[in-house]
Parts: C-alpha cells; sequence; structure tokens
C-alpha cells in the first residue's frame, strides 16, 4: 500500500534547540498514527508541521503525492488550505458561538452548500453523543463535553488528515478512558486518517495502528504497540514503554541476536543469558527485562540458571496480579506475578530472568 | 491545652476578624458616602433653586439656541473618539500582540505615552502646528505653495475627534492588548486548521472573543470623551464648537453664572454616558467568555511577511504623530522669545524655563502645588486600596464593584461639578484639599484594581499560615502581607500619580487663588503666552516621564492592564 501521508527529512529548529532533527515516516491511509515521547521530544511541533502552524526549516510533507511543504521549492501551503482537521489540548471551543456554530464554522469556511449544513452539523452532533445540545453555550458545557465538540468540529468536514494534539490529556482518568474509545470508533467509522500525539504511552498504546516514539527530536522506533513493548530497538523505548527493570553489567560472551550479560559487584557475580540488541558493540551493557518476564522461586534453588536471590521487600496483591519489589545485589527488582501464591515480605528468593525476552542493549 | 485557653484563641481570632471586617466596610461606606454626597448635591442643584423644587434650570437650558448643537457635537465628538481610539488602539495592540512586528517592545513603550501626557497638552501642540497663519506646519506648507484651504481646520469638530482618539486610543491599547495576551492563541489555530485565512480569523475569532474586553475600553472612552473638557476647551472653544462640557463650565464660571442650568446640563451629560453604558450593556448581554487553556504551547506570532515594513511604518506614524511632534513642538516653542509661528535661532532663549519655574509665582506654586496633592492622593488612594482588597466575599466583591463603577460613569467636568457643590460651604472648599479629594474618588478604581489583582495571586494559605503560628491581622498584614504587596503598591502609587498630575476636567472647577495645579496653569496661559505654556508643559510631560520610567522598572507591563 502506499503511503498516504509523507514526511521526508524534516527539521525544525528554534534558536538553539534543534526541536524536530531530520526526521522522515510514512501514514497509511484510513490507520490512526500515534506520535508519542517526553515533552519537549519535537512530537507537537511535528504535528503543527504537518498542520501548517509552523514553518519547517527543512523537508518536504506530502498527502497522496500532492506536496504541502517543501523548503527546496520554497512551497508553503497555508493551514486553512490544507483542508485538516484538528483537536486541540486546551479544546479551543470559541466561547462566543454555540455548540452548532462551533460545529458549522469548517463547513461555513469552506463554502459548504447551506442547505445541507444543519443536517451534516446535527450528524456530527450525533457521532459524539451530543445529540440536541447545538443552541447550548459552548463554554457552558462540561469539559468531556467541550472535548466532544472540538471532535465533532474537526470531523465534520470530512477532512484529508485529522490532526490530534494530546486531545485527552485535560481530562480526568474516567472521561480520557471513554473519549479513547468513542474516539477510535469514530476514526474507524469514518475511515479517516490520523496523526495523534500524546505523551501518555496507555492511550498511544490502546489507540494507535503504529506509533513512533521520539526523543530529543530524533525517531527512536516505528512500530506497532507489541512489538515497542517486547522487542524495543533502544533502551530510551525499553524505559519509556511500560515498566522495566535495568541492571548495568559486561557483556562476556556473543553471538547474532543473544548474549551472556555478567552482573558483578565486591561480593558475588551472576551471568544472565538474554537476547542481544543489535545495535550494541561495547563491552558494557545494560539488561532490560519488565516485571513480567520473570519467575519468583521461594527458597533456596538449585537451578541457578539466569537467577538472580534476593528478598522481599515489599509485596501488593492486586487482584489480577501481585506486585512485589525485591532487594537484590545489583537492584532493586520490580516483578509482577499472576500466580496466587503467598509471598512475604523478608523472604529469601531467587528470580528467574526469562532468557527469551529480557534484552540487552 | 485548657479549655480557657482554646477559648481565648477563638475569641482573639474573631475579634481579628471583626477588626479586619470593620475596618473594610468602614471604608467602603465612606468611600460610597464620597461618591453619593457630591452626586447628590448635584441633582439638588439642577432642581432646586432657594430649596424649592423647579425645573427652571432645563428649561433655561432648552432655551439656550446652542443646546442642540452642544448636544450634537457631544454625541458627534464622544462617539467619533470612541471609533477612532478603538481603531487605533486595536490595530496597535492586535500587532504588538499577535504579529512579528520589529521594535515590538520600542513600540509599546510608546503605545502609552499619548494618554498620560493628557490630550490637552497634545490638542495645544497639534494647535501649535496648525493654527491658521501661525501654526508651523500650516504656514511651512502654505509658503511652499500648497493651498490654504485644503489645509485642516485645527479648530473643526473632525480635528477635536481626531486629537482626541489619537491621544485616547491607549487606553483602548491598555484593554485590547491584555485581552489579546489573555487569549488561547489556540483558538486561532483552530480556526486556521479549519479554513480560514488571516481576515476571517482576526475578524470572526480574535476581535468576536475579545468583544466584551473591546466593549469595555470602548464605553470607557466614550464616558471621557463626553465628561472631558481637555480637547474641547484646547480646541473648541476657540472654534465656536462647544460641547456640553465646555458650556457646563462656561455656565458656572462666566458672568452671569448659572448654576442650577449648569447642574441641568450635568444631567444631560450624566443621561448620554448612560445611554452609552446601556447600550454596551445590550450588546454584551451576559457573555462572560471564559476559556480553558492547555499547556500554552507558546503562541507563534502571525508572520507579516512582506506586510511587516507597511505596518511598521503606521506604528512609527502614530508614535510620531502622538508622542514626537508634539513633544518636539512643545520644546522648539519654549525655547523661543515669543512665538511667531515659526522657529528662529534669532529669538532662542533658556528664559521661559527659568521664568516658569523660578519667577512667575503662578507657575511655580503650581508646580508645588501638583506635587503636594498629587503624592498625598496617590498616597490615600494607596492606603483605602489596601484597605478594601483585603476582603474577599462575595458581598465585598459586588459591592467594591459597584463602588469602582460609579466615578467611572460619571463625566470627567460634571464629576469636578458634584465635588464643588458638595464642599461650597465647608472650610476645604478654599484649600487644595479638595482637589486631592477629588483625585481620588475619580481615579481610585486603579489604585483599587492594581492592588487587588495583585492580592488575587497570593494565595490565602500565606496569611493563614502566618494567623495559625500565632500572628495577629495587624501582624500577618505588616509581615506576610504588605511585603508581597510591595510590586503593587508601588505601581498603583505611581500609576495614580501620574494620572492625577494630567488631570485637568475635574480641576478646572475646583481651583482657587492660591490652589492652581498644573493643568490649571496651562488653561491660564493658553492664549497669553504661547512660549511660557510651551514651557511649563515640557516640564510637565519631563516629570511625567521621569516617572513612567521608573514605574516601567518597577513593573511589568502585565501589571499595567490588569489595573484597566
Amino acid at each position: 500500500m502506499s503511503a498516504f501521508l509523507k514526511v521526508e527529512n524534516l527539521s525544525k529548529r528554534y534558536g538553539d534547540h534543534q526541536a524536530i532533527d531530520n526526521i522522515s515516516f510514512e501514514i497509511e491511509e484510513k490507520k490512526l498514527f500515534v506520535l508519542l515521547g517526553p515533552s519537549g521530544c519535537g512530537k507537537t511541533t511535528t504535528l503543527r508541521c504537518i498542520g501548517g502552524l509552523e514553518k519547517p526549516d527543512n523537508g518536504i510533507i506530502s498527502i497522496k503525492d500532492e506536496t504541502i511543504s517543501n523548503n527546496e521549492e520554497q512551497i508553503f501551503i497555508a493551514a486553512e488550505k490544507r483542508g485538516m482537521g484538528m483537536v486541540a489540548q486546551s479544546y479551543a471551543i470559541w466561547p462566543h458561538m454555540s455548540v452548532f456554530e462551533n460545529i458549522a464554522f469548517p463547513l461555513r469556511m469552506s463554502k459548504f452548500d447551506r442547505n445541507l449544513l444543519a443536517s451534516r452539523v446535527e450528524e456530527a452532533l450525533d457521532m459524539v453523543q451530543l445529540k440536541g445540545l447545538g443552541t447550548r453555550n459552548a463554554t457552558d458545557l462540561s469539559g468531556g463535553q467541550q472535548q466532544r465538540v472540538a471532535l465533532a468540529r474537526a470531523i465534520v468536514g470530512r477532512p484529508k488528515l485529522l490532526l490530534f494534539d494530546e486531545p485527552l490529556s485535560n481530562l480526568d482518568a474516567k472521561l480520557r478512558e471513554q473519549m479513547r474509545y468513542l474516539l477510535k470508533e469514530i476514526q474507524t467509522e469514518i475511515g479517516i486518517t490520523a496523526v495523534y500525539v500524546t505523551h501518555d504511552q496507555s492511550e498511544a498504546m490502546g489507540l494507535g495502528d503504529e506509533l513512533i516514539v521520539m526523543n530529543n527530536g530524533k525517531i527512536e522506533q516505528s512500530d506497532q504497540a507489541k512489538s515497542l513493548y517486547n522487542n524495543p530497538k533502544t533502551k530510551f523505548v525499553g524505559e519509556f514503554i511500560g515498566t522495566a527493570n535495568m541492571i548495568e553489567g559486561h557483556i562476556i560472551q556473543k553471538d547474532s541476536n543473544s548474549c551472556k550479560i555478567s552482573l558483578k559487584n565486591e561480593n558475588s557475580e551472576q551471568i544472565i543469558r538474554a537476547r542481544l540488541s543489535h545495535n550494541t558493540d561495547s563491552e558494557r551493557g545494560v539488561l532490560l527485562f519488565r516485571p513480567e518476564w520473570i519467575s519468583i522461586q521461594k527458597g533456596n534453588n538449585d537451578d541457578r540458571e539466569n537467577s538472580i536471590d534476593g528478598v522481599i521487600r515489599t509485596f501488593q496483591y492486586l487482584g489480577d496480579r501481585s506486585e512485589l519489589i525485591i532487594e537484590t545485589e545489583f537492584a532493586d527488582i520490580k516483578a509482577s506475578v499472576t500466580d496466587d501464591e503467598e509471598y512475604v515480605v523478608g523472604d529469601k528468593v531467587s528470580i528467574k530472568v526469562n532468557k527469551n525476552k529480557a534484552i540487552v542493549f | 491545652m485548657t479549655l480557657s485557653t482554646q477559648n481565648t484563641y477563638i475569641n482573639s481570632f474573631i475579634k481579628n476578624i471583626s477588626i479586619e471586617r470593620s475596618l473594610f466596610w468602614i471604608t467602603a461606606a465612606l468611600m460610597l458616602v464620597a461618591i453619593l454626597y457630591p452626586a447628590s448635591m448635584a441633582i439638588r442643584a439642577a432642581f432646586f433653586e432657594n430649596d424649592i423644587f423647579t425645573l427652571a434650570g432645563f428649561e433655561r437650558i432648552l432655551q439656550l439656541d446652542t443646546i442642540a448643537s452642544d448636544i450634537w457635537n457631544t454625541l458627534m465628538f464622544s462617539a467619533g473618539s470612541m471609533f477612532g481610539a478603538t481603531v487605533i488602539g486595536v490595530s496597535l495592540a492586535w500587532v504588538n500582540a499577535r504579529t512579528d512586528v520589529p521594535g515590538v517592545k520600542a513600540i509599546e513603550v510608546f503605545c502609552v505615552i499619548p494618554f498620560f501626557m493628557s490630550a490637552f497638552v497634545g490638542a495645544i501642540a497639534w494647535r501649535l502646528l496648525f493654527v491658521p497663519n501661525a501654526g508651523m506646519i500650516s504656514m511651512f506648507l502654505t509658503k511652499h505653495g500648497f493651498p490654504e484651504i485644503l489645509l485642516p481646520d485645527i479648530y473643526s469638530l473632525g480635528s477635536m475627534i481626531f486629537i482626541q482618539s489619537v491621544f485616547y486610543s491607549p487606553f483602548m491599547y491598555l484593554y485590547a492588548v491584555a485581552s489579546f495576551r489573555q487569549m488561547d492563541p489556540t483558538l486561532e489555530e483552530i480556526a486556521r486548521i479549519h479554513g480560514a485565512g488571516n481576515w476571517n480569523t482576526l475578524r470572526k475569532i480574535t476581535l468576536s472573543v475579545n468583544g466584551p474586553a473591546l466593549l469595555s475600553g470602548m464605553i470607557l472612552v466614550f464616558v471621557m470623551s463626553v465628561g472631558t473638557l481637555e480637547v474641547p476647551m484646547a480646541l473648541g472653544s476657540a472654534g465656536g464648537n462647544y460641547v456640553l462640557s465646555t458650556r457646563i463650565w462656561a455656565l458656572m464660571n462666566n458672568m452671569p453664572q448659572d448654576v442650577t442650568a449648569a447642574s441641568a446640563l450635568g444631567m444631560i451629560a450624566i443621561l448620554i454616558a448612560a445611554i452609552g453604558i446601556i447600550i454596551q450593556r445590550k450588546l454584551l448581554g451576559n457573555r462572560k467568555f471564559t476559556t480553558v487553556t492547555g499547556k500554552g504551547y507558546k503562541s507563534k506570532k502571525i508572520s507579516l511577511g512582506r506586510w511587516k515594513w507597511i505596518v511598521f511604518t503606521l506604528a512609527i506614524t502614530y508614535i510620531i504623530f502622538a508622542v514626537v511632534m508634539p513633544i518636539v513642538t512643545l520644546i522648539l516653542v519654549a525655547l523661543q522669545k515669543f512665538w511667531t509661528g515659526s522657529f528662529s535661532m534669532q529669538f532662542f532663549t533658556w528664559a521661559n524655563f527659568n521664568t516658569v519655574l523660578f519667577e512667575y509665582d503662578v507657575t511655580a506654586r503650581a508646580i508645588k502645588n501638583s506635587l503636594f496633592a498629587c503624592s498625598v492622593a496617590a498616597t490615600i488612594s494607596v492606603i483605602f486600596a489596601l484597605i478594601l482588597s483585603q476582603i474577599r466575599s462575595r458581598n465585598a466583591e459586588a459591592f467594591m464593584g459597584l463602588l469602582v463603577l460609579l466615578p467611572i460613569v460619571i463625566p470627567g467636568a460634571v464629576f469636578g461639578m458634584m465635588v464643588l457643590f458638595a464642599f461650597v460651604k465647608t472650610p476645604i472648599y478654599n484649600t487644595i484639599f479638595i482637589i486631592i479629594f477629588a483625585y481620588v474618588i475619580a481615579y481610585f478604581y486603579l489604585a483599587y484594581r492594581t492592588i487587588y489583582s495583585v492580592r488575587l495571586s497570593i494565595h490565602p494559605e500565606l496569611e493563614q499560615s502566618a494567623r495559625i503560628h500565632g500572628a495577629s491581622w495587624f501582624q500577618s498584614t505588616r509581615r506576610i502581607l504588605t511585603p508581597l504587596l510591595k510590586p503593587g503598591i508601588v505601581s498603583a502609587w505611581l500609576m495614580s500619580f501620574i494620572l492625577f498630575i494630567r488631570e485637568f476636567s475635574s480641576v478646572m472647577f475646583l481651583y482657587r487663588h492660591g490652589t492652581e495645579v498644573m493643568p490649571v496653569v496651562f488653561f491660564m496661559l493658553m492664549e497669553r503666552h504661547s512660549a511660557r505654556l510651551a514651557a511649563f508643559m515640557v516640564i510637565q510631560t519631563a516629570i511625567l516621564l521621569l516617572i513612567m520610567v521608573i514605574y516601567q522598572r518597577f513593573t511589568s507591563k502585565n501589571a499595567t492592564g490588569a489595573a484597566f
């Protein structure tokens, strides 16, 4: 399938700060594409460049082979001529207009047929489950409702591309989850391509057909949620997505995709076998494994392979799983287990790291 | 802790609270009386002669053949100035707040100077430039073959509106710029994304969202224009274009004096102002535009592209018209032995400054009077504002809203007359304290809003924790609150001082021999000695600019916006 939105060698600098550093990616039609990263990583700037709110310093942006921004050819289509829709973090509901007028705005700007306008707005209101609220004053609505109005406004004109700039981060946790489902449903239903910026990884993983993790203006990894979680390509991604235990050590043996890493301090040494992230050449390495990539064995155990000894420091039973923090010679390790075993604080245990999952960077 | 010590704690707490509250309500009541008593005296003066109810005053003003043209002129002058000031002020505010015009910081400083310089000073300077046969520019142009007929008539109503607009636009500017800066820029960006170009975004979003704030500023310019004596006296009276305020002043000061008719005219001026306010309220409805702001992505200023330098030139043109030309004119005129309409080295002299500062007793006295009255009034304003910004309850805030609004809606000249009526039979009448009283009441809203907005930003927990740790109300106010409020206090004092020293319309009713303040002497010198007048105006402008520099150093620009 050919790419719908294409970003090539995009760069943007603010003074000394390189906000976007030569990034390229492609998005397929009708997919929801997430830009994920910590604040200041360049994700919002990227979105704004796509929307035409920022002028890139370099690079090409095109939709369906139509160039909307190209520095070399001095093409920069103005934001209002790009035919996009956008939902902003602050809702950006115009306070001087009714709900209806807010939603009708994109249609009025595109000289939409007046006779069909009202029904089109009603349809959008219906889609975001705000039927009958059109005459209300926009600012009289609750935060969640305002966010729905913003969504209706963004989709009413059937834009080529829908832009989301952290749309849910001003909502409380429960609303956020509801909106997430609604948003995904609407996006799939009307079959619109969307770029979604967020720093919330569970939001990103839940929504995104495809995700890009950004850091310091660069792309760390572009993948589907599952791969990002299970096969992070960089230490940053491993740490940023989900929870990770990280222990430094020396790589003592390696082949194409697995290795042995030695964890060492003055008292003891432990060798752990794990997968090798392909971009490691140095001797020093960092072992990364998630809390559920281990199994816990109580008491002294003869099976010493890939195991680290420790003492249980905290234990929390959470219903579907139990979470523990285990103090070891090398680090405090977070563990998550789904068995119904009783763990007592102070007990000696050994942690067996799953060699097919743990990764060394 | 025993029960009795606990009780004394509670008792002292209650006692402290009541001190705080009673201080508030006593001061507030005093302020209210200080406004309502003069107002009631003016109403009385309009409807009673020798303690008998009469409409004779209204009958007499209706018999004046000028009444229709006075009212017409007032309406044209006030409405025209309101629109003129709005166009200039809002454009400058938009350019400074939302676009990438070069030199924003410098433009910004100059944009507010004209208001503080006072429209009277501005009008006199423009008069010196364009007065027929003796104006610096008009003479220059006619000498070089410019047809006399095309020269603007500086005494015309159109010129009055133009100059009033130029010198009151900073007021609109401050209202608009604060509002533009507070607006979430995403509101505009989302409009852009959804298909609105620059023009539609400006019209349908920026101006509409800021509409309520702009409307409030507009109505204030309207009311101030209804009540001002500045431009109408400097230009209108000479050209025979009277407005209500100048007519009221003439009725009060020319022989035969007619207090009843003047008061009746004052009622008409108040009515016009009130109608303006009612229209504004109607337009406003009950819209209050509160918006949720997000993470505050640094708003990208609108790129003007090749328009940048055109806009820059327009802004500079305004500054030249409103600041540079008036000041340069006054300095040139002040440096002449006598003014002939053009500057000549032959008549160069420093003597005018010497005369007005040291030799001429009225001017020397006026400087002293002004500095004294303005300092005392500014200090009183700040103390009252401190007391009145203490209480944060719904009742207190509603009351204060009313209290600060009342003097604003009374046109300045009418206000001066009211204060005169209130004190005419008391010993204060012949002293400078009547002027101090007028200063404090007329501009109290400014000191109050400045201190109150700083007060709001101080979290109540800061004081509460002081109280919990044993400080009395007085101690916590002195040790916690006052230091935190210090920037607000300084800026409120300086800003009040600046507004007082340039206040013209009300003091024209209140001075007596010996209590003249500087603007009064401007008026006295106006038709007598242009060069000395110019020298005296240069001195006042220098004092004002000096204080403005101090003010700029002490406060951020936002404090100014908040005060208005």
